[in-house]
């Protein structure tokens, strides 16, 4: 074999895996982008700690906007914190069964909150 | 995890590089894109060794630490590296120089391919990790934490959280991948350390490749990045494979220093060991240590040791500051009480058998500790001499510094518990050591054998 070829042989050993390895797994599902990687929605069935969870924002400002917005409504100890991501959470952690969460969430919504039941972030 | 995240770290790790690149073009020339490429991965890590030691002076002094201090402060040693590099007149990178054997080229295709899937990979699971470790998340991410959101070292994080004494060059680091991110995203956090790993693959390949045949480098390479407690520390946002990286790149430039005598190597090992000492408290008995045997292995040849001189006093000059900043602040070094602590000759020997024990514990570290005793044993005799004997007396030093460690903190348990006792983490030094000297003594019995066969 000349060196040119083994040069070209030698590109192609190295590309080919290198690209058909991550196109293989964006193929199967596998997704780069994951914005609600911290998001984990409860369920009826879940065993966890709950929270009602009344939106995240990038900006710590808007978050506290947030907030005064749904203490205004009527959940005065909503809290504010960062998730895993790095996202501001607002949220209300008084939440002892999924049925009661439920009936809040219920509630938040007919006051025009986006809210959603979660899974608290440590249980 | 978002792209513009992800997005963000692709450019911070990409300026670090530069960063460093730019340190090699004023200490050595870069004549070759070859040559770039080649010392890329060492360039990233001087890159990152140099901006960790700035920042942390810059923390210790109070100059406030944002986004505009992270590019101010790359711009400056950048534009600085270059300007010194043209006034030295050293040679720009200009056209290729690649292998010029069919079986060179394949092998080394074959490796880069190998390598490169192992890391896509390792990509893979950095993107989805979340902050488990316990000293992550219990001070090392709060310590971070409070950099990106107060601008500095605030008095009550770092005066109130574990390990006070610590040195924050990994929670500066964390905290400007907190604004290359434009968040404290612990999730997203994870893929700086990935950027470590490649570049430690990257320099230890760059390296060793002048020096050790492709098809020698390939498997060492391999079997450092599958060794079970490395695969498994490699993406954990601390400090114990980061401050190994450093003292491991250093002692490496050591001893290539002490072969062919090229000034800018010892350069580099000033850069490496500064890094370290700013990394974890561990690093400062590392840094003794590869000074220590640069003086003996250069006095052994008869060279001048003026350079390692400089060295130590470089990295003293680095690890001062922080000291001042903490001592100042009445908090504990968490040093022993003098050299013999609270030891006895019966806790000597204990210790000296347990870091011995977990050197050679095949769970942990794999096959890695033996073959190098036994590279290290056939070099002696059939190889390079002299490299076997600095690699084996800064391997011992190593191991006996662990030994150290656990024989002078009396309250401390003689056992291999993490929990309780820091050897297996600090073990991780010398098994690092182990991987990348391998190759390097192999290939010189390897050159011998077939010297003696012609």
């Amino acid at each position: 074999m000349t060196l040119q070829r083994a040069r070209r042989l030698a590109v192609a050993l190295v590309t080919i895996p290198l690209l058909l390895y991550p196109a293989s797994e964006l193929a199967d599902g596998a997704k780069l982008d994951s914005p609600d990687g911290c998001v984990l929605i409860a369920d009826p069935a879940s065993t966890s700690e709950l929270d009602l969870v009344f939106g995240r924002r990038d900006d710590v400002r808007e978050a506290e906007a947030l907030l005064e917005q749904v203490k205004g409504v009527g959940y005065v100890d909503a809290e504010l914190a960062l998730d895993g991501c790095g996202r501001w959470r607002v949220f209300y952690d008084g939440i002892t069964s999924y049925v009661q969460g439920e009936s809040s969430r219920a509630e938040a919504r007919g006051a025009d909150l986006e809210a959603e039941l979660e899974v608290e972030p440590s249980s | 995890m978002t792209l513009r995240a992800i997005g963000g770290l692709v450019v911070l790790n990409g300026l670090v590089a530069v960063c460093g690149l730019a340190l090699l073009y004023a200490l050595r020339g870069l004549r070759t894109w070859t040559d770039v490429v080649r010392l890329a991965g060492l360039g990233y890590l001087l890159g990152l060794g140099a901006l960790g030691i700035l920042w942390t002076e810059l923390l210790v002094v109070r100059v406030p630490f944002g986004g505009w201090t992270i590019l101010s402060s790359v711009a400056a040693i950048a534009a600085g590296a270059v300007l010194v590099g043209s006034r030295r007149g050293m040679p720009r990178p200009h056209g290729w120089m690649l292998p010029g054997t069919v079986a060179g080229t394949l092998t080394g295709a074959a490796g880069i391919a190998a390598i490169g899937l192992y890391l896509e990979a390792l990509f893979g699971a950095a993107r989805l990790q979340s902050l488990q470790n316990f000293d992550a998340w219990a001070f090392w991410v709060p310590k971070a934490k409070a950099i990106y959101f107060f601008g500095g070292l605030d008095e009550q994080v770092f005066t109130t959280a574990a390990g006070p004494s610590y040195p924050p060059l990994l929670p500066v680091l964390d905290a400007a991948a907190f604004h290359a991110m434009g968040g404290a995203d612990v999730v997203t956090l994870h893929l700086q350390f990935w950027f470590v790993a490649v570049a430690l693959v990257a320099a230890l390949a760059g390296s060793l490749a002048p020096h050790v045949p492709a098809w020698l480098l390939v498997p060492s390479l391999l079997l450092v990045m599958v060794v079970p407690r490395f695969s498994a520390g490699l993406l954990a946002p601390l400090a114990d494979v980061l401050v190994d990286t450093f003292f491991v790149l250093a002692a490496l430039s050591t001893a290539l220093w002490l072969r062919d005598g090229r000034g800018w190597r010892l350069a580099a090992t000033a850069v490496l060991l500064g890094a370290a000492v700013s990394t974890k408290r561990e690093g400062l008995l590392l840094a003794a240590l590869v000074v220590f045997s640069a003086l003996v292995g250069g006095l052994l040849r008869g060279r001048s040791v003026s350079g390692v001189i400089k060295v130590f006093g470089f990295v003293m000059a680095v690890a001062i500051p922080w000291q001042l900043w903490y001592r100042s602040r009445e908090l504990a070094s968490d040093a022993p009480d003098g050299v013999v602590g609270g030891g006895s000759f019966d806790r000597g020997v204990d210790a000296l058998r347990l870091s011995l024990e977990v050197l050679f514990d095949d769970g942990l570290w794999s096959v890695v500790p033996t073959v190098f005793a036994i590279a290290l044993v056939v070099a002696l005799f059939r190889g390079d001499r002299r490299l076997a004997g600095f690699t084996g007396a800064l391997a011992a030093l190593v191991v006996l510094g662990g030994a150290w460690i656990t024989f002078a903190f009396a309250e401390m348990p003689i056992t291999a518990d993490e929990a309780v006792n820091p050897i297996v983490r600090y073990t991780g030094a010398a098994v690092l050591l182990a991987s990348a000297f391998t190759p390097l003594l192999l290939a010189s019995v390897w050159r011998a054998s077939r010297e003696h066969a012609r």
